[in-house]
């Protein structure tokens, strides 16, 4: 699986590709770890080009969660689709993980968040 | 003899008696073997100055002087690394001293034969200028710690051969002119003994500066191997102490700032994520640093190379584009810089970087040659650390996983209450690395049992904690308690927050009562109940509200009852049933299942366990198994 990072205003978009499984996954917690460490708490995880994904990657994304609550950030789940929708709807996490349809949308939400968050 | 003792007596033919004696005393004291072709000039003027005496003639001098000449242009070209830069530089000198061989014959020479001296003396300052000037350092290249490797020997001959070629004859001229000597062939010969003198200290310097270089390049290259093998002793010290790659690099900068006598440097490692390089470790005030410590890989210097792959040396940082283009903080005070790329098999892996602060002397390529050996080697080094840290990685999962095995069997049922053989049938099988399933199957009285089938996210040990917590709920919670959703409830309270949340658990539990034939079974987000319906020969599925096990503390469980008939086959799987690819990489699938489960409907559940596993076997054939596969069967009697 590879990742990229994009930075976008105050957020940073982490691309996924390939596959998000019992054998990647923890490489999606190493890098939130890396951004929290950085003081970057406002993600969005672009599943758009994730062709599978398993419990394993299931638990990063919870993971991922849990650490936005932990250090009060943002996280928006974007371009969730074909089989990565059929599991999370399958495990019932649609409603629980904070996904969006779009990158564009995912930023929108994230500025509305900041703007309200500063007045 | 009594004409050979006045004969000897010439002072022309003294000193170039004392040339030749001179250069058999170089070559004898130093062992210059590379002044062998310079015996050529005393052997050529003693020749000449024989001939004079005993056949004079006016070419003499001329032709002499020319084979001179080419005596030196002969030895500069085998000797001087820069054979056509030093020659070109010779070029003036040897048009002067074209005029001085075959011009002091024609008329305007004669007349003023200062002219000669002027032209020398143009010739001397060109030199000067040539060879003195900073962007002639190619050629001179003074250093603090000695003379470099390069033309800066044979530079300083010919500013000095060139000065005394045109300060001799002209202090003799003056002499003249005052009236300090008075004969005219007593200066002549004077002149031309004296000649030998300049000839006398370039062969000196040859000798010297000569097997200097020679020691110089033989020092260089024990120079290196000497930097190069404490590098490697002090890495390998490193590494059997504690294989962390931060320390490794950190002992590698130190290594190459001490043996390049560098004033700073730092190692950068290219992101895996990213387009930047981090700093890893450092030396001195490198510049730009502390202030930043990642650099993007677009727009600066460092990250350039690490794009381009080629190691990068700048002599004179200030007058190169690549540098000044955009100079960190402090990058001003740098004089020059090198950039080594650390690659292995093509792969960047990240830059070394030394520098050398304005005020001190640049870099040499001597420098820049011993930071491409050491940096392979620390290429090298940092990915066996890397390679060896995946290897620990892997061996401390597979200890993991065997461990979690040992305890996965003891947490199993090991034996079934006996009214329910003709019931139930049940088979678990985990995968390699995963061991995420999970059944259990209690007996809360005579007719009613408890099932409880479940799939724990993850690998190694946290899963398998997770399932003890599991089991220790569950066999707490049931019997008394009977309803699924409370006993998920209780389960999901217990769970969560204690486990990474990663390592949650979707798990499904069933009460059967055999007796009224009914379940009431509630999900936390498994797959859902398949009921096979034999009145219709069709499959049902059911499922409740409910997330997995282990995420939210308040998360609600829905339940549901659902009445059965004689003959009805209630199935609970795990994904990896389904899931299981064959060779070609195509999945099990439901239908097949439900296919075979249809044509075995009639059989006891062992029997239709036996089938289905066969098909299952079937199907999947040599591919591995990727993930654990728990079926249970209950068949209403």
């Amino acid at each position: 699986m590879d990742i990229k990072l994009k930075r976008y205003a105050s957020a940073c978009i982490i691309e996924l590709s390939g596959e998000l499984d019992l054998y990647n996954a923890g490489r999606l917690k190493e890098v939130v770890a890396k951004l929290a460490a950085r003081k970057i708490t406002r993600w969005i995880i672009d599943l758009d080009r994730v062709t599978y994904i398993d419990s394993s990657g299931i638990g990063a994304l919870l993971h991922t969660h849990a650490m936005t609550r932990r250090q009060e950030g943002q996280l928006r789940i974007a371009n969730v689709g074909g089989t990565v929708k059929k599991v999370i709807e399958l495990t019932k996490l649609f409603g629980f993980l904070p996904i969006v349809e779009s990158i564009q949308e995912a930023i929108a939400q994230l500025s509305g968040a900041q703007q309200e968050a500063s007045s | 003899m009594g004409t050979f003792a006045p004969v000897m007596m010439q002072p022309r033919l003294v000193a170039s008696v004392f040339l030749l004696l001179f250069w058999i005393l170089a070559i004898v004291r130093r062992r210059a073997r590379h002044l062998l072709l310079l015996g050529g000039i005393p052997l050529v003027l003693l020749t000449r100055d024989v001939l004079q005496v005993f056949l004079p003639h006016a070419a003499l001098f001329p032709i002499s002087d020319i084979v001179l000449i080419a005596v030196y242009l002969a030895w500069l070209t085998a000797h001087s690394p820069r054979p056509a830069l030093d020659l070109s530089a010779l070029a003036v000198t040897i048009l002067v001293a074209g005029v001085l061989v075959f011009g002091r014959s024609l008329p305007i020479v004669l007349h003023n034969s200062w002219l000669l001296h002027a032209l020398a003396v143009v010739d001397f300052l060109y030199l000067s200028a040539r060879f003195g000037a900073t962007d002639a350092k190619t050629i001179i290249r003074p250093s603090g710690k000695g003379w470099s490797a390069g033309g800066q020997p044979e530079a300083e001959m010919i500013l000095f051969a060139g000065s005394a070629a045109c300060l001799v004859p002209l202090a003799v001229h003056l002499a003249l002119a005052f009236g300090w000597l008075s004969s005219q062939q007593a200066v002549t010969s004077l002149l031309i003994a004296f000649s030998c003198i300049p000839h006398a200290f370039l062969i000196e310097a040859a000798a010297g500066r000569g097997t200097g270089r020679s020691e110089t390049q033989a020092e260089a290259v024990s120079g290196d191997l000497e930097a190069l093998c404490a590098l490697m002793e002090e890495l390998e010290g490193t590494l059997r102490e504690d294989a962390a790659i931060d320390r490794i690099l950190d002992r590698s900068i130190d290594c190459a700032v001490r043996s390049s006598g560098a004033d700073a440097g730092a190692v950068f490692m290219v992101s895996d994520y990213e387009d930047s390089l981090s700093l890893r470790a450092g030396r001195g005030a490198f510049p730009g640093l502390p202030s930043a410590t990642t650099l993007p890989l677009a727009g600066t210097f460092i990250g350039e190379v690490a794009r381009g792959g080629a190691a990068v040396f700048l002599p004179n940082a200030a007058a190169d584009p690549r540098w000044t283009r955009q100079i960190p903080v402090g990058g001003k005070d740098v004089l020059s810089i090198i950039a080594v790329p650390l690659t292995v098999k093509s792969r960047v892996m990240g830059v070394l970087a030394v520098v050398r602060a304005i005020g001190g002397a640049p870099f040499a390529e001597r420098e820049f040659r011993l930071l491409r050996v050491l940096c392979g080697y620390i290429a090298h080094t940092a990915d066996s650390v890397f390679s060896h840290l995946d290897v620990l990685e892997r061996k401390g999962i597979e200890l993991e996983q065997e461990t979690a095995s040992a305890i996965q069997q003891r947490l199993l049922p090991s034996s079934l209450p006996r009214w329910l053989d003709s019931h139930l049938a049940v088979y678990s099988q985990a995968a390699k690395e995963v061991i995420g399933d999970y059944y259990d199957i209690l007996e809360i009285n005579d007719h009613r049992i408890g099932i409880l089938v479940g799939d724990v996210a993850g690998k190694g040990l946290q899963p398998i904690l997770a399932k003890i917590m599991i089991r220790a709920i569950f066999h707490l919670l049931v019997p008394p308690e009977r309803d699924p959703a409370a006993v998920l409830s209780w389960i999901n309270r217990g769970i969560t927050g204690t486990l990474n949340i990663e390592h949650y658990a979707t798990l499904m539990f069933l009460v059967y009562d055999a007796k009224s034939r009914e379940i009431i079974c509630s999900n936390a987000a498994h797959l859902p109940l398949l009921i096979y319906r034999k009145d219709r020969d069709a499959f049902q599925k059911v499922t409740t509200e409910g997330l997995p096990i282990g995420i939210d503390r308040k998360a609600r469980f829905g339940a549901k009852r659902i009445r059965l008939s004689a003959g009805d086959i209630a199935i609970v799987l795990t994904d990896g049933v389904i899931e299981a690819m064959n060779p070609d990489g195509q999945q099990y699938s439901l239908e097949r299942l439900t296919r075979v489960l249809r044509q075995a409907a009639q059989c006891p559940p062992h029997e239709m366990l036996r089938r289905i596993r066969a098909d299952h076997a079937q199907h999947v054939g040599v591919a591995p198994l990727v993930d654990d596969q728990t079926l249970l069967l209950l068949k209403v009697g």
